[in-house]
């Protein structure tokens, strides 16, 4: 290696060597081969010697030139070799997300040194979205984002995420302030439904108490009834027994009825045989008027006869006054008889009415006791209903403890909410959109 | 402070150095990479590495039978 250095810095001494080397080839030319090989002689033995020469320079340039080549090539590639090196950590570093690294652009090897500059525009723009990136964290969304040229897609992927973003956090903002007034509307709302809750309680007390009152009446009517249908019961008793009583009534009038008529007829008998008995003493008293006269005649020896004859007609006049006495009772007899027949048809008629108007009222008690049970089945229904009433009170008011519980927890919430919804307005207030 | 060691027998100029290259994102400040090498230029070409990248080259000795040993220290 010295030795060519020295070949490169002294050309001169090169020559030198070359044309000693030329010679030396000449002279073993002139030494081991035969003069009678050349065919003009000493002449031709030089011409071939300074060809020799020649062509030994030729030769010994053309080997200095390759060697300088060889060593140019070699600080070329080495230059290359170091440049990329160097570009090699650069990009390393860019990999790893170092921007602080720059790739040199005076290496000395023009397409290193484009590469540095290309590289280095590189991590310009990257910083520079790197800046805009940090603008956006620290809330910055009205920035534009530049697209570095039409094939950038990180630069338009970028812009619009920040555009999104922008809008987003105007959206949320929007929402915020609606949500914000929702709430203010909803912890009214509450209000007013705590009042209206607190009123249904109250109702539902009302309800309750009066439901209980119902409960205390319908027993009340329940026990009345229950009497009055007993009652009633036993009012049918009675009239089942007057109805008894009424009809041994209306058979004893019938019996009497018959007695009457059968002692009329008896009467009448009487006084036929009366009528036969006046018969009797009418003709009796003619009969003694005959024997009076009979015995008028008959002289002394009738007057004992014209005695008993005139006892006789005596007898007869008696009989007949008598009769007729017992006439004028029969008389009385039957009319007292046809009175009482009277009387009792009479009893009979009012009897039957009297029969009547029982089955009447029995028909009526009988009324009277499908009411009351009808009645004590509406009195059952209506306590069933007050007991439900009741129990529905009771869960009405159980229900609305847990509204008016349900209520203060939305009213809760509602205030949580209005907090955090000032908190998020806050928040969203860092963004300049 | 590890030593690394990296074979570059058989590569000739400027692959060796190339491949010191690659090697240089693996190492930390004070790490040393040591390399063995039978290219003739390799001494030479492992100063001015060193020269440009800022890099001691603590020593490049001949290992005998042309080929070197060098040691950088990061």
């Amino acid at each position: 290696m010295k030795f060519l250095t020295l070949v490169k810095r002294e050309p001169a001494a090169l020559l030198v060597l070359t044309g000693a080397f030329g010679l030396g080839l000449a002279l073993a030319a002139a030494v081991f081969i035969p003069a009678a090989k050349f065919p003009y002689g000493a002449a031709g033995r030089i011409f071939i010697a300074v060809l020799f020469v020649i062509f030994a320079v030729f030769t010994a340039v053309y080997f200095i030139k390759l060697l300088i080549i060889k060593d140019e090539l070699h600080d070329n590639s080495m230059n290359l070799a170091i440049g990329m090196s160097e570009y090699f950590s650069v990009i390393s570093g860019v990999s790893a997300g170092d921007y602080s690294v720059r790739a040199s652009e005076n290496t000395g090897d023009y397409l290193i040194d484009q590469l540095g500059v290309t590289t280095n525009k590189m991590i310009d723009s990257e910083k520079e979205m790197m800046d805009t990136a940090l603008k956006v964290a620290e809330g910055d969304l009205t920035l534009h984002i530049k697209q570095r040229s039409e094939k950038d897609e990180l630069g338009r992927v970028f812009g619009k995420m920040v555009e999104n973003l922008e809008w987003l956090l105007i959206s949320i903002r929007d929402t915020a302030n609606a949500l914000s007034m929702a709430t203010e509307s909803m912890a009214a709302m509450t209000e007013q439904s705590s009042g209206t809750i607190e009123q249904t309680a109250e109702a539902v007390n009302q309800i309750a108490e009066s439901s209980s009152h119902v409960s205390v009446n319908t027993q009340k009517v329940s026990d009345e009834s229950q009497k009055a249908f007993k009652n009633a019961e036993l009012g049918m008793k009675e009239i089942n027994t007057l109805t008894d009583g009424t009809k041994a009534i209306e058979e004893a009038v019938e019996m009497n009825r018959v007695a009457m008529e059968k002692l009329d007829e008896k009467t009448q008998k009487i006084g036929s045989i009366v009528k036969t008995i006046q018969e009797i003493a009418s003709q009796t008293n003619l009969l003694s008027l005959n024997a009076t006269i009979e015995a008028a005649r008959a002289g002394e020896a009738g007057r004992g006869f014209s005695v008993v004859a005139e006892e006789i007609g005596v007898l007869a006049d008696d009989s007949a006054k008598w009769a007729k006495e017992i006439v004028k009772i029969i008389k009385e007899l039957q009319h007292s008889a046809d009175s009482a027949v009277k009387m009792a048809q009479v009893t009979h008629g009012e009897v039957k009415g009297g029969v009547l108007l029982m089955q009447s009222a029995q028909e009526k008690f009988a009324g009277i006791i499908s009411s009351f049970e009808v009645i004590a089945g509406e009195v059952e229904q209506i306590a069933a209903a007050t007991e439900e009433t009741a129990a529905s009170s009771e869960e009405v008011s159980a229900s609305s403890e847990e509204q008016a519980a349900s209520v203060d927890q939305i009213a809760q919430t509602a205030q949580m909410m209005a907090e955090t919804t000032a908190v998020l307005l806050k928040q969203i207030e860092k963004f300049k959109v | 402070m590890a030593t690394v060691q990296l074979d570059c027998n058989g590569l000739r100029c400027p692959q060796p150095v190339l491949k010191i290259a690659t090697k240089v994102p693996e190492m930390k400040p004070g790490d040393i990479l040591e390399v063995l090498a039978d290219c003739p230029s390799f001494p030479n070409d492992v100063k001015t590495w060193c020269d440009r990248t800022k890099k001691t080259l603590m020593f490049c000795n001949s290992a005998g039978g042309g080929k070197f040993k060098a040691q950088i220290k990061f």
